[in-house]
């Protein structure tokens, strides 16, 4: 697809349709809030960003679907090789995922920080899902230590081949070519319970990680005949179900959101988005839930949904609205403006809570021994509280609360509730990091603009 | 490395209070050395507000040229009488309700709506300054743009508050219901119609039954109660 479209361009500037997951996220963007995740390694020694600065300027080039701006076409938005060589390396800053601008940070679309020794890449989710932003990051992190120790670490796993260049399969929409189903799934969402609460202020995000070892974990979820991401997901909702019932209210409905990579069904090895959301809910009025109900409806409800054919529908449904010659044919603006007043009426009405497992991130073993751990946080929500993101590297599991609410609660119940399951949790936030008056102004702190 | 004593959890080494409760740590077996780094730094990246004032003044700008050259025409070419002063005063009053609310640095209501009344009034007086007929303007529009001031300030000075909203629904209809026999007053005075206060009785008496339903739902709890059940959204 993409070399086709390179031809067509008679050696003009390399461009690249947005893929059809990634076409909804610009019109989302607001002055105060964007769709972006961070993908963070943890290393055992302090990060130089020098080096670090060296090995992002070698490995971009392996990724041309990253080094790129975003454009405004007459129909859509498109992405066009970027006009700098690369976005600048930077220092961390206390409240992740704040929101992008197109024209900010040279026009790049991902934001490379350091702090300590964490190197963390937050990617607006139009470029990539966390699965490309998971190769990115340790390809980046691979070069790094490279560079700094000497390291002898070979391609494999996430970490890319920097001596090879991107094909045409790593830069397609797999969308398009998987999207082949004769049956459109239906969507039928409903409005959702959401846990109410105190906002923190703009651009500001409670950040919350608990690590702890994937092997006692797996064993936990194992021996409830669970997945890692089935049990969290039951966790996070049996939560929010408890919550709902003190509240005394009209009961409604239940759900978790779960992205799923479509890799592992679909043969596709593209750098681009190509994951699904489906939610998982329950109706707290049919009775009441124990946790091994919840457990159970959950794993039941994933394993009966996880399949190519149901998962091909789904695609095909999100596939029709923009093959249809209707839609094409509205100019930009009028879809960007439809977008934003859809997703602000309706955005994330349809789910209580969202996790996403990035699952076991396979780096080589040369590499491993620099690496302690892997966090993916997901995109600050508009709506929800709680929204996690786990990864996994060696033995260490992390899941990452993104959480707009100043109330901790949610995090507090889903760590204990493993704790109490036997599990070794240990927690690093950026609460404390954030000023008890930071809410009265909080441009009275450090107000780093960037231009 | 320490553990929070309410929920079991390891704390980072540079963490003064759990993340999750709140509860202070206190292991006396670790000396204060040096601080330990923390996870997140305090700097953070708070983007610029919206530039609003700028955007207004832009806009200001952008709308004098037009005014500008529609006054110099007019005054270059003087057959057609004195029509750019209709453009000035539409574009004025454009100004003062939109672009003037942007150009303040806080939101004044008192001060804003009593510069949109003067100047919809005086936007209202260039007609009749230009087409002098049988006193409409002290007549008919200045009573009914004051008392229209009036009782928008009394309504934004009494929601300052947090009220109820049985309350709210009763003074709207109040407020609606005075409104209409005030201005029914001045129009058949104005007009010398036969049947004065004809129409405005009417919505006067709906919005009164509107209010004695109000008031019932405001005293009887259970009949509230099931109308929140029933009409919850």
């Amino acid at each position: 697809m993409a070399e086709k479209e390179q031809k067509e361009n008679h050696g003009g500037k390399f461009w690249l349709k947005l893929d059809n997951a990634g076409k909804v996220f610009p019109g989302q963007n607001t002055q105060t809030w964007s769709n972006i995740f961070r993908g963070a390694i943890t290393l055992k020694e302090k990060v130089d960003p020098a080096v670090l600065e060296e090995a992002l300027a070698r490995v971009l080039p392996r990724f041309p679907c990253f080094d790129v701006n975003i454009k405004r076409g007459f129909f859509w938005y498109y992405f066009e090789k970027a006009k700098y060589p690369a976005p600048p390396v930077m220092p961390d800053v206390g409240n992740p995922c704040h929101r992008i601008k197109f024209r900010e940070n040279k026009g790049f679309l991902f934001r490379v920080y350091y702090h300590e020794r964490r190197i963390a890449v937050e990617f607006f989710h139009a470029l990539t899902d966390g699965y490309g932003g998971s190769l990115f990051l340790c390809t980046l992190t691979a070069e790094y230590l490279r560079i700094k120790y000497g390291a002898n670490i070979p391609p494999g796993g996430a970490v890319l081949s920097l001596q090879e260049t991107a094909d045409e399969f790593e830069l397609e929409d797999s969308f398009e070519r998987f999207a082949s189903s004769k049956v459109k799934a239906k969507r039928r969402d409903r409005f959702v319970y959401h846990k109410k609460g105190e906002r923190l202020p703009a651009h500001m995000v409670n950040v919350t990680t608990g690590y702890m070892p994937v092997d006692k974990l797996l064993e936990l979820a194992r021996a409830n005949n669970a997945s890692i991401t089935e049990y969290l997901a039951a966790i996070l909702m049996y939560i929010h179900y408890n919550i709902q019932k003190e509240e005394e209210r009209k009961q409604k409905d239940v759900s978790v959101q779960i992205p799923v990579n479509l890799r592992r069904t679909f043969p596709s090895k593209t750098l681009r988005n190509f994951s699904l959301c489906y939610s998982v809910r329950i109706n707290p009025n049919m009775g009441e839930y124990t946790f091994e109900e919840i457990l159970k409806h959950i794993s039941l409800y994933l394993r009966f949904i996880n399949n190519e054919k149901t998962l091909n529908s789904m695609m095909t449904a999100n596939m029709a609205l923009e093959r249809n010659p209707f839609m094409r044919a509205l100019p930009l603006p009028v879809k960007w403006l439809a977008i934003a007043i859809s997703f602000g009426l309706t955005a994330e009405k349809t789910t209580t809570a969202m996790i996403t497992n990035l699952g076991p991130v396979k780096v080589p073993d040369e590499m491993l021994e620099y690496v302690e751990s892997y966090v993916m946080m997901p995109s600050p929500g508009k709506l929800n509280g709680a929204r996690v993101g786990a990864a996994s590297i060696g033995n260490t599991f992390a899941a990452t609360f993104a959480n707009i609410y100043t109330d901790s609660r949610i995090e507090r119940e889903f760590f204990t509730f493993l704790v109490k399951k036997g599990i070794p949790v240990k927690i690093e936030s950026n609460r404390e990091s954030i000023p008890e008056n930071f809410k009265n102004n909080p441009y009275a702190f450090n107000p780093q603009i960037t231009k | 490395m320490s553990y929070c004593v309410n929920c079991g959890v390891e704390l980072d080494s540079s963490a003064k209070i759990c993340a999750l409760c709140s509860t202070p740590v206190i292991n006396p077996n670790i000396k204060t050395t040096e601080p330990a780094p923390v996870p997140y730094p305090d700097k953070y990246m708070i983007p610029p507000k919206v530039r609003r004032r700028y955007a207004a003044f832009l806009a200001t700008m952008i709308m004098l040229i037009p005014n500008i050259v529609c006054v110099l025409v007019n005054l270059l070419v003087p057959r057609g009488g004195k029509w750019s002063i209709f453009v000035v005063a539409s574009s004025a009053l454009l100004w003062m309700m939109v672009f003037l609310p942007m150009l303040m640095k806080k939101t004044r209501p008192f001060i804003l709506l009593t510069v949109d009344a003067v100047a919809l009034c005086l936007y209202i007086y260039v007609f009749y300054a230009i087409y002098r007929q049988e006193g409409w303007f002290t007549g008919l529009v200045f009573p009914l743009i004051a008392g229209l001031y009036v009782i928008i300030a009394g309504m934004i000075k009494w929601l300052r508050k947090k009220r109820d909203w049985v309350k709210i629904a009763i003074n709207v209809f109040l407020s609606i219901a005075v409104y209409s026999l005030y201005a029914d007053f001045f129009i058949s005075r104005f007009y010398e119609a036969e049947r004065p206060l004809g129409v405005s009785l009417v919505i006067a008496a709906s919005c009164i039954a509107l209010i004695i339903f109000f008031k019932f739902v405001e005293k009887n709890k259970r009949f509230r109660a099931w109308l929140t059940r029933k009409f919850f959204v």
